[in-house]
């Protein structure tokens, strides 16, 4: 179940890519469309790096819940995001880890980061609603 | 990459938004300020195909409207004090409060309710016309790079 890029993923250049354990990340490497000031990413874009690995991890849980290949409609609800330090202007990474897959709503946390997983800049917590 | 310019050199409000809105992301977005009084500034976001969430729906995506919502937080501390004091976001919700109108601009407002030497305290909304029927909610914290320069 591939997510097709939307054309603000595209603008952003933003995408997803698979971590070292096999799970679905997003990868924003930021350009101009992403500036914010000087080594900096704006913080909007952080936000979009979020949703999109939330909304990753919500496809690969009905995935793996046996939900087949048709691809649910996805619709974030709302959205909180912590900022704990600049985002670089380098290739970010970010992971959602599902906290409750429902039938009608996921809760998802999200972690990103820049070089070191360990080293987070934002985290967030997503509510994603789920129509099959 | 983008020029190097420091937003807080400009003397003025006017100034800072033509900056605020002519650099990276918020520049790239094609946010617009259309005005500003005390304590908010208000914004318009042009419908672009390349703002939307898939090619066929023409709706503009959830995260460009967080990020306006964010945005458009960014430097109302400015139309509050009368004078820049530069406060990064350190956390910020958005509510998804319903589906955008295809192919429809949206406006925006952001607003600093309340700020001290330390944290500045927003609120924003999107909407399509109608204040009273938003697309979306967002408010948030903000935090002061340097608390030792704020002026009463």
């Amino acid at each position: 179940m591939s997510m097709s890029p939307s054309p603000y993923a595209a603008f952003l250049n933003l995408r997803e890519d698979v971590n070292a354990d096999g799970r679905r990340i997003a990868v924003l490497d930021p350009g101009e469309t992403c500036y914010a000031r000087e080594g900096v990413m704006h913080g909007g874009a952080t936000g979009a790096l979020l949703e999109y690995a939330a909304r990753l991890a919500v496809l690969d849980a009905l995935r793996e819940k046996g939900n087949g290949d048709k691809p649910p409609s996805l619709a974030t609800v709302s959205m909180t995001v912590d900022y704990l330090r600049p985002g670089p202007m380098s290739p970010n990474r970010a992971l959602g880890r599902i906290v409750k897959l429902g039938q009608r709503v996921a809760h998802v946390s999200v972690d990103a980061w820049n070089a070191d997983p360990a080293k987070l800049f934002a985290t967030g917590k997503i509510t994603i609603g789920i129509q099959l | 990459m983008a020029p190097k310019i420091d937003i807080a050199s400009s003397p003025d409000l006017d100034g800072a938004l033509r900056i605020f809105t002519s650099i990276g992301h918020v520049a790239k977005m094609g946010l617009v300020s259309t005005g500003y009084g005390s304590g908010w500034i208000g914004y318009h976001l042009p419908w672009r195909k390349d703002l939307t969430s898939d090619a066929t729906s023409d709706v503009i995506d959830n995260a460009v409207i967080y990020s306006v919502l964010d945005s458009a937080c960014a430097i109302t501390p400015w139309a509050k004090l009368g004078y820049f004091f530069g406060y990064p976001t350190l956390d910020f919700r958005v509510d998804f409060v319903r589906r955008p109108t295809p192919r429809t601009d949206l406006i925006v407002r952001g607003e600093c309710y309340a700020l001290d030497a330390d944290y500045a305290f927003m609120r924003a909304i999107a909407h399509e016309g109608d204040p009273d029927d938003p697309v979306a909610t967002g408010n948030g914290t903000f935090m002061s790079f340097n608390r030792e320069a704020f002026r009463k």
